[in-house]
């Protein structure tokens, strides 16, 4: 993605026109990375402004070897760990993205994404209570119809750590999905993984193309 | 993928979709300066984001029809999914919107667009209020001044029906012109109500927890409204207007003291400090008129609060308030023709129901009090004069707000009984206007405790319920009382010992007249029987004063008298303090008393005294933390002479008690200062020959005695013991002190005869009155029979000494000593006895950590 790195170049030049296109290009992906990990819902256009105004600041440290989707998440995370610091006391000390999950930081917040949905809405509830590293993945794959390969590309990590965050992220998550339909009063049976899958398609379809 | 989508979906798309693209519009607004891509929100244009606010978000956008800028609140998804939701939040809002104030911040619409709901509101440029408190304390004119208007924009939407249920200094912003501005309002309903409408069905409050509810209403990094929440809106019950006058209240207290009312980390603790009523303390630069104002709306039953914010703001009216003038540094009042102001002409009609007062306290009446007091005692008399005239004139200031609060509340159609509440207040303006008669007849024996006295007035805003105790009516009763209460008086003004023992059975023929006379009535009998309590613990009697108060304690209740049962609480606690083996009951007691007057406004002599009982009975305790006692000791002293200045009998009290408890503490050359300035001032107040004077002089003894000085020791308790003994007669039980201190002198120079004859006496003292402490008696009179060789009565008396330890816990080192004693004692007639005794004594000591007595042990277990 050599465009972007040179939008990103021409922005920093003063090109506001380039800064609007990159704005625009990745802007969606960089809500959808925030939307559901926050407590407060005002808090996401913030979150997205920091990210893109990181990409311009850190460019330098950034050699530009890796790809600019993987440069952009890069930062999403860093922003989102600050985040989650500033948030909660107990995570300032030590946050382990893959054992703490965001219901951990704050048991009663609830999702800013709100879908009419009851099964859509348990999925996104579920999602915040899997540990945040596997949520990460999980969403990238619900939220954006990533593949397993291209979550990888893109948060720099090897193909198959990603299959294993999936697997294990699953499993949590379809239990957590049955607790939140037996919440929710509607359902009470076992959450296949076919029910995942058919549920976040659902998603992604009111959701629409980034 | 999605041009398959059904319509049936395309309304939440799109509600998703227009939160992204307002995202985007906000990003480019913060990093290019523009939105390059705006978002239309009706005909609203989105330009940023404007800082947090609660569940939902709020963007500053711009009117182009108007050309004016807006601020728009987007309804929380969560919030109005349900139609019955959407037409609530609908409904709410063109409320609002109807409601023009100058003081709120103006509702334009209530508006949707692609399932998501929006409020357009005026846009306010200016600080908030929060900000304008951070800046550090500011004066309590001011503090009013910002928020009377902001309290008249809450009244006003309270008129519509509209509660606003998230009031707080945030929610106040203060214009660039000076104009002070309710935001954020009402529409709470659909944003605001964390607890109940966030809930997961199926969810009990209690599995909630409390860090859950914190976090429910957490928006960022900032903890901000549970503070300002009231009890019914954490019970989840109806929340109304009254609830949003306990927020005002929370935060005007905050203004005006700098921390909050209530006080706690975590939501628990916080509604713990509300239903118990832990108040923050409130300064002395506040007036506490403001402070009684203010304390009635943080009522945990709304009911108790007042009536509405109206009636509330009126109260709060400086304007209306008289103005004061001074004469001797005391602000006095004086009457002011009511100015034509901004009010209503109801209130008008209210502002002259309290002007009365002026009718019955004026400068005259204060000086004529003035001179009563300095007459009663130039030494004492001025400092007390400005404490009691500043107390008066509190009361009455108290009684005008009263007075036009009650005028309020019956103007406003409040369910109210206008009655009661004027009888109410003729009843407080009577007990009023008797401390006044009784400050003006100069009886010192009466004066001495007048500012005490006064804090037992009952506070007049009382009548706005109604709960003003009766006033007792008998004369008769009222007049034994009265010569109880000089007699109390007199045994700490008047010189000499025939005035002393002339004074207590004045009081004790009083005490037995009086009861008969009150008969059924609470209100006399709680008065009358918390003199006499005080009466018999004047005479050394705690045990007989117990029942007294108590039974006054009851009294008081019934006749709702809640400073005379906080007093007599006080007293109860050191009529149980001298009973080592009721430490715990004490300190419970204690702890009752202090929530009773923090609830009375912490009055600064009763706090003291409790300072001093509390202090009595840790010093009384098996493990007497000294220390801590100097501490209590040394409030109570700064309080109460900053109160009654340092030369009142009361100052020169509790001087001495410091210095008793910094002997305690081993603390002795500090002592013996503090001594001989209590002293000094003893001997121009009370004379050498009283019996005040003489305790102080047995406290220098013992002092003396600590440094080694045991010569001038003797001679100072020898002195002590006899003034006593001529002014209370051999029984008393402070002669017996003085007996036992003395005899410790004399035992220390080895003069184990002359101490024999006291202590012996004094036992039988002790055992007459069943007294609680005669462990120290046992062991003394042990100890000196061994060392004159009476071995039979060494051991009589420090059996006893063991079984009294036995009965009531006593320290370690206590019991190293008297079995170290017995054993002594036991050598020769029986030496395995005295063996076992020697090594438990040893064991004792090892335990107490006293390496002096475990030598003592070993050497007496090697022979001697």
């Amino acid at each position: 993605m050599q465009d972007e790195y040179e939008l990103l170049e021409a922005w920093r030049a003063g090109d506001k026109r380039a800064g609007s296109q990159l704005i625009a290009a990745r802007s969606r992906e960089i809500t959808w990375f925030f939307r559901n990990k926050v407590f407060d819902v005002d808090m996401v256009p913030d979150l997205v402004g920091q990210t893109f105004l990181r990409t311009v600041t850190a460019r330098d440290r950034f050699a530009g070897e890796t790809s600019f989707r993987r440069f952009i998440y890069a930062i999403a995370q860093n922003v989102l760990r600050e985040y989650l610091r500033s948030v909660d006391k107990r995570a300032r000390e030590e946050l382990d993205f893959l054992e703490v999950c965001l219901s951990d930081l704050q048991p009663r917040t609830m999702s800013s994404l709100q879908s009419e949905k009851v099964q859509v809405q348990a999925l996104i509830e579920a999602l915040r209570q899997v540990p945040i590293g596997d949520q990460v993945v999980l969403e990238m794959k619900y939220f954006e119809g990533m593949s397993a390969r291209e979550v990888g590309d893109a948060l720099g990590i090897p193909e198959g750590t990603v299959r294993g965050r999936l697997a294990r992220g699953l499993t949590r998550l379809r239990e957590q999905v049955r607790e939140q339909l037996e919440v929710a009063g509607s359902r009470g049976t076992e959450v296949t993984a076919e029910d995942v899958e058919q549920w976040a398609t659902e998603l992604r379809r009111l959701r629409g193309p980034s | 993928m999605t041009s398959s989508s059904s319509g049936e979906l395309a309304e939440t798309s799109s509600g998703w979709a227009l939160a992204d693209r307002i995202v985007q519009a906000c990003v480019e607004h913060q990093l290019l300066g523009e939105a390059v891509h705006p978002v239309a929100l009706g005909r609203y244009r989105v330009e940023r984001p404007l800082g947090a606010g609660g569940m939902g978000q709020l963007l500053l956008a711009r009117d182009p029809d108007l050309d004016r800028r807006v601020a728009l609140k987007l309804i929380h998804p969560a919030q109005s999914r349900s139609p019955e939701a959407r037409q609530r939040i609908v409904a709410e809002a063109r409320a609002m919107a109807r409601l023009s104030d100058p003081n709120v911040a103006q509702v334009y619409e209530v508006g949707e667009v692609g399932g998501q709901l929006f409020v357009a509101i005026e846009y306010i440029e200016g600080h908030d209020l929060r900000a304008w408190l951070d800046e550090g304390p500011h004066p309590w004119r001011e503090v009013l001044a910002k928020f009377r208007p902001a309290g008249s924009g809450l009244a006003a939407a309270h008129d519509k029906g509209i509660t606003h249920r998230d009031f707080k200094p945030d929610n106040v912003m203060l214009q660039t012109n000076g104009r002070v501005r309710v935001v954020d309002f009402g529409l709470a309903l659909g944003i605001k109500t964390p607890i109940g409408e966030s809930m997961l069905p199926g969810e009990s409050r209690e599995q909630l927890g409390p860090g859950g509810l914190l976090q429910l209403t957490r928006t960022g990094a900032v903890v901000g409204t549970p503070a300002y929440m009231a009890p019914e809106q954490w019970a989840g019950s109806t929340v109304d207007a009254r609830t949003d006058q306990f927020a005002f209240c929370v935060a005007l207290f905050e203004a005006l003291v700098g921390a909050r009312p209530f006080s706690g980390k975590t939501a628990a603790a916080l509604q713990r400090a509300q239903t118990e009523g832990t108040l923050t303390q409130w300064p002395t630069t506040v007036p506490r008129w403001i402070r009684q104002i203010v304390l009635r709306g943080l009522q945990i039953e709304p009911e108790q609060r007042w009536p509405n914010m109206r009636a509330l703001l009126t109260a709060l009216d400086p304007s209306r308030r008289r103005r004061r003038w001074t004469i001797a540094g005391v602000g006095l009042l004086a009457v002011v023709s009511a100015s034509l102001g901004l009010a209503v002409p109801a209130q008008d009609r209210c502002a002259d129901a309290g002007a009365s007062v002026a009718e019955w306290w004026h400068e005259a009446r204060a000086v004529e009090v003035t001179a009563a007091l300095t007459q009663a005692d130039p030494g004492w008399g001025p400092a007390s004069a400005v404490a009691l005239v500043g107390q008066l004139e509190a009361h009455a200031e108290a009684w005008s707000v009263a007075a036009r609060g009650v005028c309020a509340a019956q103007q406003s159609s409040e369910p109210s009984d206008p009655v009661a509440a004027q009888g109410c207040l003729a009843r407080s303006r009577q007990q009023w206007s008797e401390t006044v008669a009784q400050a003006l007849e100069a009886d010192p024996a009466l004066l001495v405790s007048a500012v005490a006295r006064a804090e037992l007035l009952t506070d007049p805003l009382g009548c706005l319920d109604t709960k003003m105790p009766s006033v007792p009516d008998s004369p008769d009763a009222l007049r034994y009382i009265a010569t109880i209460e000089r007699s109390l008086g007199a045994m700490s003004v008047r010189a000499g010992a025939d005035g002393y023992l002339s004074a207590m059975q004045q009081g004790r023929a009083a005490a037995q007249a009086v009861i008969p006379v009150a008969g059924q009535d609470p209100a006399l009998l709680a008065r009358a029987e918390w003199t006499i309590g005080r009466l018999e613990l004047a005479d050394g009697q705690p045990r007989v004063a117990e029942l007294h108060f108590r039974r006054g304690l009851r009294a008081a209740r019934s006749s709702d008298d809640a400073p005379l049962a906080a007093a007599i609480t006080v007293e109860l606690v050191y009529a149980i303090a001298t009973d080592r083996e009721r430490f715990a009951e004490a300190q419970d007691l204690a702890d009752e008393a202090a929530g009773m007057l923090a609830a009375l406004g912490d009055p600064p002599l009763l706090g003291s005294r409790l300072d001093s009982h509390r202090a009595s009975a840790i010093a009384h305790s098996v493990q007497g933390e000294h220390a801590q006692a100097v501490t209590l000791h040394e409030r109570a002293l700064r309080a109460t002479r900053d109160t009654l200045g340092a030369a009142h009998p009361q100052t020169i009290a509790v001087l001495g008690n410091l210095g008793a408890a910094l002997n305690y503490a081993g603390r002795a050359e500090e002592a013996e200062l503090r001594l001989r300035e209590a002293l000094t001032v003893a001997l121009q107040s009370w004379g050498a020959d009283h019996p005040r004077t003489a305790t102080l002089l047995g406290t220098l003894g013992l002092s003396r005695m600590r440094q080694g000085d045991l010569e001038q020791a003797t001679i100072d308790l020898r002195k002590s013991l006899e003034i006593r003994e001529r002014s209370l007669g051999s029984a008393h039980a402070h002669v017996n002190d003085a007996r036992y201190n003395l005899a410790s002198a004399l035992r220390r120079q080895q003069r184990h005869a002359e101490a024999l004859t006291l202590l012996e006496l004094g036992l039988t003292q002790v055992q007459t009155r069943a007294e609680a402490r005669q462990g120290p008696w046992w062991v003394a009179t042990g100890e000196s029979s061994l060392a004159v060789g009476n071995l039979d009565r060494a051991r009589e008396a420090l059996g006893a000494a063991l079984r009294v330890f036995e009965r009531t816990g006593a320290s370690p080192g206590d019991y190293a000593r008297v079995r170290l004693g017995l054993a002594r004692a036991w050598r020769d007639a029986d030496p395995e006895r005295a063996r076992v005794l020697g090594e438990e004594a040893r064991v004792d000591a090892v335990e107490a950590g006293s390496e002096k007595r475990e030598a003592e042990a070993d050497a007496f277990l090697a022979g001697e």
